[in-house]
């Protein structure tokens, strides 16, 4: 069931989404070509000029655009999807509140990276387009790799792996915290008939800086345990590090362990569909 | 063991009480309509027994489960109102139900369909209010459930209609399940119904065989009915 439910969730932000990566790909993709063809832009002057400025500035209302609807529609899919008129489909299939909330977190974290990853590919697009191409690119990713050795010799090629490993755990579990925080606060909203977004909303809020304040303390008192040492720390920085990613995958762990439990407890025992 | 059973099912929305304590046994294999006036418990009734609403007091039991995944795969429910993605094509639904429901009879639903005229390929947003109404009813009877809820079946769709969505309902359910319906519109449905509930401000007022009920009262349910809820 949880397999049914993510291939409809996949369906239904992509219905949406991919258009846009679309259109930011090809408006990416015409913008490199301009710069390309610079100088025949210039001799056609002010019309030139204007078309110039009108594609950068639908690239960034489209890149704007993409960062804004990957996180309507995270709110949407499960305000409208399940707390609105298609609940009363969602929610009469046989399926657990547990499945619902996986398909709808998994879905949002990756899409999500979906949209950071187009975001980040038009760059490169650009320079191609642009016939700046292989100088540029090909620096680029030169530099990236002899950046990656360097730091590889200073700490061992083991340690960098699993430094990556524990970057990239914490961004999932970000972006699963993130997406629960969405659901948490609008289960919360559910419990009140007037003003719904309203409350959902200030929870949402409330709950942001809890977790701010929750994350300060968490990092001074890490520090203070681990501070003693600072002699040892300019010594093994990658142990101290690595301290401080596992204190960051934890609490980002526990921290979306607590938005899923309120969730499901919510939408388990205080479902009032309309 | 009784396929719905209700015990001291109380709903209370804030102050308001949309339902007050009912007990109520129905028995498999019968067709039952839920009758009574706007406001006198049945859709909320119906929505509990989807797991949609939380009792305030009691339980209602759907096949000897609380409303729940059990309970969900065996329970065909037919809301009063769009439900389904509007953007989705009929085909597309179809697709759809048969994924999440394994009772779901694709052939069936497309047989329906036919003899109904619709073109699969439209999205249902397209289509009138009547006809997307006549493609929800397919989608649910084409499913081999045990328990049929449905809520105002026939209200929004005209009356050489109803006759067919009528004619599908009585033959489309298998011997062993309960058919739920609500309605105001009784004269049309009464016809079809083995069991009669009245319900009334929350309150369960008749349960009782419909033709027993015609024999004992000597008149029409729908008749019956204007009598025991005459404003």
């Amino acid at each position: 069931m949880l397999g049914k439910l993510l291939k409809y969730e996949f369906k239904a932000m992509g219905r949406t989404l991919l258009p846009l990566y679309g259109a930011l790909l090809a408006v990416a993709a015409i913008l490199g070509l301009m710069i390309n063809f610079s100088d025949a832009m210039n001799s056609t002057g002010i019309v030139g000029s204007i078309m110039a400025v009108l594609i950068v500035v639908v690239y960034v209302v489209l890149l704007v655009a993409i960062v804004v609807m990957t996180m309507v529609l995270i709110v949407q899919r499960f305000s409208r999807n399940l707390l609105g008129t298609e609940g009363y489909f969602m929610l009469t299939l046989p399926a657990s509140i547990d499945a619902h909330i996986l398909s709808k977190t998994i879905s949002a974290m990756v899409w999500s990276l979906f949209s950071g990853i187009v975001g980040m590919v038009t760059l490169p697009l650009i320079l191609l387009t642009s016939g700046s191409a292989d100088t540029n690119v090909g620096a680029v990713f030169n530099e990236i790799g002899r950046g990656l050795r360097m730091v590889a010799d200073e700490i061992g090629s083991g340690n960098l792996a699993v430094l990556i490993l524990e970057v990239l755990l914490i961004m999932i579990l970000t972006g699963a915290a993130f997406a629960l925080k969405v659901y948490a606060s609008i289960s919360v909203g559910h419990q009140v008939q007037k003003h719904t977004g309203l409350l959902s909303l200030a929870v949402f809020i409330g709950l942001c800086i809890v977790e701010s304040v929750a994350g300060s303390f968490v990092g001074v008192k890490t520090f203070e345990i681990s501070g003693n040492n600072i002699e040892q720390q300019v010594v093994d920085s990658v142990l101290y590090a690595q301290q401080i990613m596992l204190v960051s995958i934890v609490f980002t762990a526990v921290v979306a362990a607590i938005y899923y439990v309120i969730t499901r407890l919510l939408m388990k025992y205080k479902l009032n569909l309309e | 063991m009784a396929m719905i059973e209700c015990r001291n099912l109380t709903k209370y929305y804030g102050h308001t009480r949309a339902l007050n304590g009912v007990d109520l046994t129905i028995e498999k294999g019968q067709i039952v309509g839920l009758l009574g006036p706007n406001g006198s418990g049945k859709t909320t009734m119906i929505k509990m027994a989807n797991g949609l609403l939380q009792p305030t007091n009691g339980s209602i039991i759907i096949d000897g489960h609380d409303p729940g995944v059990e309970s969900k795969s065996v329970v065909a429910y037919l809301p009063d109102r769009d439900f389904l993605p509007e953007y989705m094509t009929v085909d597309a639904l179809f697709k759809m139900y048969g994924d999440f429901f394994t009772d779901f009879n694709r052939e069936k639903a497309e047989k329906m369909l036919a003899s109904l005229d619709i073109r699969r390929d439209v999205a249902i947003k397209k289509l009138s209010k009547g006809t997307r109404e006549k493609v929800q009813l397919v989608l649910i009877m084409s499913r081999d459930a045990k328990v049929y809820l449905l809520d105002e079946p026939i209200a929004g769709v005209d009356p050489a209609a109803r006759d067919y969505i009528l004619k599908t309902i009585i033959s489309n359910y298998c011997e062993d399940a309960i058919v739920m319906i609500s309605t105001h519109l009784i004269a049309d449905i009464e016809s079809i119904l083995d069991d009669v509930i009245f319900l009334k401000d929350g309150n369960v007022v008749v349960h009782e065989p419909a033709d027993q009920l015609r024999e004992e009262r000597g008149k029409s349910i729908d008749g019956l009915f204007r009598e025991v809820f005459k404003c």
